[in-house]
């Protein structure tokens, strides 16, 4: 993607992010997880984006920081050209419509208290240059536009008397209802069953088709990721291990965690019918180098002297780099 | 449909349907039910404390003396539950003493409650110094005895009115509220609905009060019938050691009465009554705030941490 | 061969507020030494009330109402709450969803196992039982250095592996695996699947497979049954499910699959899930068929046969193979 950085709608440029777990009574020796790991990411308006990995691979990380839920602890986040870091208060309240989010559970990303309309609407109530009549317009606008028709039927519905796949509408239409110009889903359907994530998908879909909002989905599922997404980053470990459009990603996959991760999807409507790769250890390997790939401890490919260092990004093909020794 | 038949075909809000459900299963819960029973006889008690000195002045809890009684005497059909000591209807003082209690228990419980609410929420949502800040003062004035700090304020001020009592256990019984409320907070702060509402652009200030004050409304309110329970105990006790305000007849004051005249073993018809009316008056709320401790925990565990 | 574990014509219902339904409605099936069944369906098709039934785990608000559940020629649903205990984990044990609650936190997973075992077998000694759970964690892919690490030190997909340890522990006939890797990433997921296919091909067990994915029991299954509204509609081979789906659901559930290739837009399942509350007369799922005829609204399906493995609840299914 060698756009121009300037019109990206989302930059990470050198991005680390540290947990530290709290020091325990017992075992004093504090523990500090990097989280992301010097991450530059550049993220072209209008498409949909898909950033894959495994859990604790970072993935989460990076769409908090992108909706400025966290602070990186070095580098910069930009979103539409602004340094997220600096907006604070009532700017970054405003900016703060512009990107918005929807999360993995729909089960607690929903006050229970609040009934459908007051949750759409809540965004707008915020923007005090609405009447109430418009709100309501648009309100039911959004609604239909997620597909909850008909839209007045459920503006008094609460969360506890809608389905999984409903509710996600729901937070679907709170996050488009301001118009946002970039829209980020965490995971929206580990939580849903196998049939409704595809409505979800293709809801997703028609939304950005109509909006041209830039889309980033996070995921573990590299069939839902080529399904969606224009671009796919696959990510492990806080690090960026291939990059590139999602068909050449998907069809010529170049690093050995790629692989890994294709091999492991169910054999049913597989483009292999056996698995191709096995690039993946079922033993960790224990003679890990200080500061070299991320993948190493569970790569069969590796080989200790050529990967103790770190793999930096390569092209390899058109638009698409991996951050491998091997190729 | 016209926006404004939506608006019309309004479903009731969700508190309100939660609010009618455990109404519901409270009066199904043999606990729930006896406490609301008795709590129903002593509302009507209150209630009907108006009636005596419209009858006849001599009825009046605090000044009505019967002009021919000038010592305690039993219960008659002129007084049903006797006089006191200088002829004053003791029935008509029951009923007024009922009317005090539940002022002064629901009016001392919800300001309590309406304090410690408020600071469990700041201090929990805010987190940092500020929770450290109103934590450490929860702290110390939860190990203050409450009695005894109002025994001292009354020996220092002189003669306490009702309402300064009423303010006093307020002041002094909201930590254990906030704590409760603040620890809550920690967890629902953490949920994605919270967030959601962040990156929506809302503030602090509507998170507070539109996101997470409705979701510790259930908790309050069981608080704070705990909270009655607590507050007509301390009035009584305050006003049995003779540091009530002396121109309301509550229980205790009756108490200190019987006591003071020193009436404690001859007139068992005047001991008495108080003494079991702010027993069963305590009990009726603590049973109703364990019924609804017992509805509402599984609730709240199962939406609890995850 | 002889059947390992039959539910017959089984009933469960439960009694909501909003009224009394049939979250189970008479499902027949038979599981076989050494292979396995998954059922699959959306949320509220009444999978996971069968697992809870056969494993006397019922909710307090459930009813069997009618129906049989035969395991080693007795029927369970008439056995004692004693009888029942003894025979979870020792005889049919099994893998739930939620890996962390089934831990307890503050003991070491491999001292739980060993406890596990010798609740149920208390003549075994303890150097036996610990043995066995070396055995076993081996089998499932969990280091021995592990073993006395507590379930907070371990990964999501190392818990479940526990679980299924744990599950194996007292050699049982039967598991029941509901959903067990739900809400896990794709290569532990594939672990798991992995893991639970080499233990059926070793110790000849049975298991029953619960899942709405279609794609993770076809995974690891040998035969599949789809559930819709309570009922059962179609159970075969994973071939015949697979390349012949007979029932427009089943269909349905193949063709909402998100899969790599790209010359196959998924398509989701049309209209809205089933209400138990308000079942439609005839076929349940004729409000979502794409082809529905008149019939089909005022008829019951009933069952046929297209070979000897492969039945299917339909009336289409009718007028094609007869």
């Amino acid at each position: 993607m060698e756009t121009d950085s300037r019109k990206d709608a989302i930059v990470l440029a050198g991005v680390t992010r540290l947990y530290r777990s709290g020091s325990r009574l017992l075992t004093a020796r504090q523990k500090t997880i990097r989280a992301l790991d010097e991450v530059d990411l550049n993220i072209p308006p209008g498409c949909i984006f898909g950033l894959v990995g495994e859990s604790g691979s970072g993935k989460t990380t990076a769409a908090r920081l992108m909706v400025r839920l966290e602070k990186p602890d070095s580098g910069t986040v930009s979103v539409l050209g602004r340094d997220m870091a600096g907006l604070h208060g009532k700017h970054l309240r405003r900016f703060r419509r512009k990107i918005q989010m929807i999360f993995q559970d729909p089960y607690q990303s929903l006050n229970p208290y609040q009934s459908v309309i007051s949750i759409v609407s809540e965004p707008l109530s915020l923007r005090r240059q609405m009447t109430k009549d418009q709100r309501l317009d648009k309100v039911l606008e959004t609604l239909a536009l997620v597909g909850l028709d008909p839209p007045s039927t459920y503006l008094h519905r609460y969360p506890h008397q809608l389905s999984g796949g409903q509710r996600q509408r729901v937070a679907i239409a709170r996050a488009m209802v301001l118009d946002p110009q970039v829209l980020i889903a965490d995971e929206p359907t580990s939580m849903l069953d196998a049939s409704i994530a595809v409505q979800i998908y293709r809801l997703m879909l028609k939304i950005q088709h109509r909006s041209k909002v830039t889309m980033v989905f996070i995921t573990h599922n590299l069939a839902a990721a080529n399904y969606l997404c224009d671009h796919i980053a696959v990510i492990y470990r806080g690090r960026i291990l291939e990059i590139g459009p999602s068909g050449s990603v998907i069809n010529s996959p170049c690093h050995p965690y790629t692989q890994a991760l294709l091999d492991a999807l169910p054999r049913f409507g597989h483009i292999w019918k056996e698995r191709r790769f096995d690039t993946m250890l079922d033993e960790p390997r224990s003679d890990i180098p200080q500061n070299g790939c991320v993948f190493y401890s569970r790569c069969s490919k590796a080989e200790y002297s050529t990967c103790r260092r770190q793999p930096v990004l390569k092209s390899a093909g058109r638009d698409h780099k991996a951050a491998c020794f091997l190729i | 449909m016209k926006n404004t038949e939506i608006a019309m075909t309004r479903n009731r809000p969700y508190w309100r349907q939660a609010l009618d459900e455990n109404w519901r299963r409270l009066r199904r819960n043999p606990t729930g039910r006896s406490g609301l029973i008795l709590l129903l006889i002593f509302a009507l008690m209150a209630a009907s404390s108006f009636i005596p000195p419209l009858i006849s002045p001599i009825y009046n809890p605090m000044h009505g003396v019967d002009p021919h009684i000038s010592h305690t005497t039993g219960p008659s059909l002129r007084h049903w539950l006797g006089t006191d000591f200088i002829g004053r209807d003791i029935f008509s003082q029951l009923l007024a003493g009922a009317r005090v209690a539940f002022m002064v228990g629901i009016t001392a419980a919800f300001m309590s409650v309406v304090l410690g609410v408020a600071i469990g929420i700041l201090a929990g949502y805010a987190g940092g110094w500020a929770d450290t800040v109103l934590m450490r003062l929860a702290d110390m004035i939860m190990v203050m005895p409450t009695l005894l700090v109002v025994l001292m304020a009354a020996a220092l001020f002189g003669q306490l009115s009702i309402w300064t009592i009423v303010a006093m256990i307020a002041l002094f019984r909201w930590p254990g509220v906030s704590r409760v409320i603040r620890a809550r907070i920690l967890s629902l702060k953490q949920r994605p609905f919270i967030e959601a509402a962040r990156i929506a652009g809302a503030s602090h200030l509507r998170i507070m009060t539109r996101h997470l004050l409705p979701n510790v409304l259930p908790l309050a309110l069981l608080y704070m019938t705990f909270r009655v329970t607590s507050a007509i105990i301390i009035e009584a006790a305050l006003a049995f050691l003779g540091f009530g305000d002396p121109t309301t007849v509550s229980w205790g004051m009756m108490l200190q009465w019987v006591w003071k005249t020193g009436h404690m073993f001859q007139a068992p018809y005047w001991l008495l009554p108080p003494g079991i009316c702010i027993s069963l008056l305590t009990l009726s709320f603590y049973m109703l705030a364990r019924a609804m401790d017992e509805i509402l925990d599984p609730r709240l565990r199962r939406r609890g941490e995850s | 061969m002889q059947s390992l574990l039959e539910v017959k014509d089984l009933t469960v219902s439960y009694t909501t507020p909003a009224g009394k339904i049939l979250a189970v409605d008479r499902v027949s099936f038979q599981l076989e030494a050494g292979r396995s069944l998954g059922l699959v369906g959306e949320s509220g098709s009444g999978k996971s009330t069968i697992g809870t039934a056969i494993l006397g785990l019922l909710a307090d608000n459930a009813r069997v109402e009618t129906g049989a559940i035969v395991f080693e020629g007795h029927n369970l649903l008439e056995a004692d709450q004693e009888t029942l205990r003894r025979l979870r984990w020792k005889k049919i044990s099994m893998i739930f969803q939620a890996a962390m609650n089934a831990l307890n936190p503050i003991m070491p997973v491999g001292d739980q196992i060993v406890e596990a075992i010798r609740v149920h077998e208390p003549e075994v000694p303890l150097t036996a039982a610990r043995q066995r759970v070396a055995d076993l964690f081996r089998q499932v892919g969990i280091p021995a250095r592990r073993l006395r690490d507590y379930p907070h030190q371990y990964s999501g997909g190392m818990r479940q592996r526990a679980i299924i340890a744990m599950a194996l522990a007292c050699n049982p006939r039967v598991i029941i695996a509901d959903e067990p890797t739900t809400a896990l990433d794709v290569i532990v997921q594939d672990r798991i699947l992995k893991t639970i296919i080499r233990l059926q091909d070793r110790f000849d067990i049975g298991i029953l497979l619960i899942s709405h994915d279609i794609s993770v029991t076809a995974e690891v299954c040998h035969q599949i049954g789809v559930m819709y509204a309570g009922q059962l509609v179609e159970i075969g081979t994973k071939e015949e499910i697979l390349t012949t789906p007979a029932h427009p659901y089943t269909r349905a559930l193949l063709e909402a699959h998100i899969t790599l290739s790209n010359d196959r837009q998924p398509a989701p399942v049309p209209g809205p899930a089933a209400d138990l509350h308000r079942l439609p007369e005839g076929c349940r799922f004729h409000g979502r068929c794409r082809r529905p005829d008149a019939n089909c609204r005022r008829q019951t399906p009933s069952w046929h046969s297209l070979s000897a493995t492969h039945k299917v609840l339909c009336r289409e299914a009718e007028s094609n193979g007869n």
